[in-house]
């Protein structure tokens, strides 16, 4: 199976302060991968790298065999982990935005999903509460059939009883040729959806497997063994 | 009493105008590298578009501010009188272009095109104070700010400078030559005036245009 994200000897420098430290790193397609480590770790840094929006010091990042660019965005669907879009904008707007820009994108797929989650196309976005513009944001994302998936913090800010919702969105609606990459603080909720794991600590990847061999090998859940790993940072 | 209201459209042209190029600079720094540029840079668009895109919304709007301060002002002037000023206008036009023929087509062409480009480069300084200042990890707005003076100053101190190679340089032959060319071919002087001015325009924008796509593609640093 060919890698779609191949990151080599990837660094990150903000004058003295190293953010991404020589890291190397390929995610292959069709699995949905926790990107996992505490805050200033690195891992928006790692997300920003991929989808073009910092250039690396060092190294290179290669998503299905380019450098980031205009025809790698057309296959990376991102969803940072702030409100990026224009707040003075209705959802319809916004939605017919997306369709204007980006050809994989379902329009009624995410028509779908906002009537589920009981917003109405017809809101300014600046009217929405907090959590409701986030999920507005997730919706946009999930409703282009990308080929990655990078996802900063999708449930941070969405209430519990919206957190499956969101989960069951994410799994049900990428394709199985896709990858999914999550990164979170809230792994107990995300582990179960996990097929792989990243531990990064201080812009180094710690730990890189596969979910059951994490469990198999230490006989822990992924968040019984991420508060043992990062205990004493 | 018509002094002060002569006062207050010159003011109210003028903030017209500058409230135009802050709106067009604001909208840029907001969509480029706030939180919208995190959209913006993420869309399968090339940096050169997301530039011109911006660029040509804020020309277009500095146009129509000024045809609005052109009649807004022009009204002012002649009140009462002003479908005769507009007749005259069109009067003063025929009588000139008896004289110049297709020239005049020509001139108000040219003289556009300057107006055009000398907005677009302006527009273009203020993107590349940005640009430049997004660099820096700290004080991004300062940081544009000073670019801006920095470049204030070079511009002029090297503009001066060059400018008085050129004319020390050029000898007096030239100064005979230039005077007569102007007698006698005072039509196509115009021209290659107009021209000259259009094409170093048009370069000097190329060159601010090409700073800006490639620092925004190789050293983009959004927060």
């Amino acid at each position: 199976m060919s890698e779609l994200l191949c990151c080599e000897h990837l660094t990150k420098k903000y004058g003295s302060k190293v953010a991404l430290d020589d890291i190397s790193l390929n995610l292959g397609c069709g699995k949905i991968i926790g990107l996992l480590g505490p805050n200033g770790s690195g891992k928006t840094t790692l997300i920003k790298l991929i989808n073009g929006i910092l250039t690396p010091t060092k190294g290179t990042v290669k998503i299905d065999g380019k450098a980031p660019g205009v025809e790698t965005k057309r296959i990376v669907s991102y969803l940072p982990d702030n409100i990026y879009l224009n707040t003075w904008m209705r959802v319809e707007q916004i939605v017919e935005y997306f369709s204007d820009f980006y050809e994989d994108f379902r329009p009624e797929l995410a028509y779908r999903m906002l009537e589920n989650l009981k917003i109405s196309p017809k809101d300014k976005l600046k009217h929405l509460s907090k959590g409701n513009k986030e999920k507005v944001c997730l919706i946009l994302v999930m409703s282009r059939k990308a080929k990655l998936y990078v996802l900063d913090e999708p449930i941070a800010g969405v209430d519990p009883a919206a957190r499956d919702y969101v989960l069951n969105t994410i799994i049900n609606n990428y394709d199985p040729d896709a990858t999914v990459l999550i990164s979170t603080h809230l792994i107990s909720d995300i582990e179960q959806v996990l097929d792989e794991a990243i531990f990064i600590n201080n812009g180094k990847i710690v730990l890189h497997k596969s979910v059951d061999e994490i469990r198999e090998e230490n006989s822990k859940s992924v968040d019984e063994l991420f508060r043992e790993v990062f205990k004493w940072w | 009493m018509f002094g002060v209201s002569s006062l207050v459209v010159v003011m109210g042209a003028f903030g017209l105008f500058v409230g135009t190029i802050v709106l067009a600079v604001k909208r840029f720094y907001k969509s480029m590298y706030c939180g919208e540029g995190y959209l913006t840079f993420t869309l399968p668009v090339t940096e050169s578009a997301h530039i011109l895109t911006k660029l040509f919304t804020a020309v277009i709007f500095e146009l129509f501010t000024g045809i609005v301060v052109f009649f807004g002002i022009t009204i002012f002037t002649f009140e009462d009188g002003y479908a005769k000023a507009i007749n005259n206008i069109g009067e003063f036009f025929s009588e000139v272009y008896k004289y110049l023929g297709a020239s005049l087509i020509l001139y108000i062409i040219e003289l556009i095109l300057i107006a055009l480009f000398v907005m677009a480069v302006n527009l273009l300084i203020f993107y590349l104070c940005i640009t430049v200042g997004q660099l820096s990890n700290k004080s991004r707005v300062g940081m544009s700010v000073l670019v801006y003076f920095i470049h204030y100053v070079a511009v002029n101190f090297i503009g001066t400078i060059i400018l008085s190679f050129i004319i020390a340089g050029l000898g007096d032959r030239f100064y005979e030559w230039l005077e007569w060319f102007v007698q006698v071919h005072p039509i196509a002087f115009l021209h290659i005036l107009f021209g000259a001015g259009v094409i170093i325009c048009a370069l000097i924008g190329f060159i601010y245009f090409t700073v800006i796509r490639v620092i925004t593609k190789k050293k983009l640093n959004l927060e």
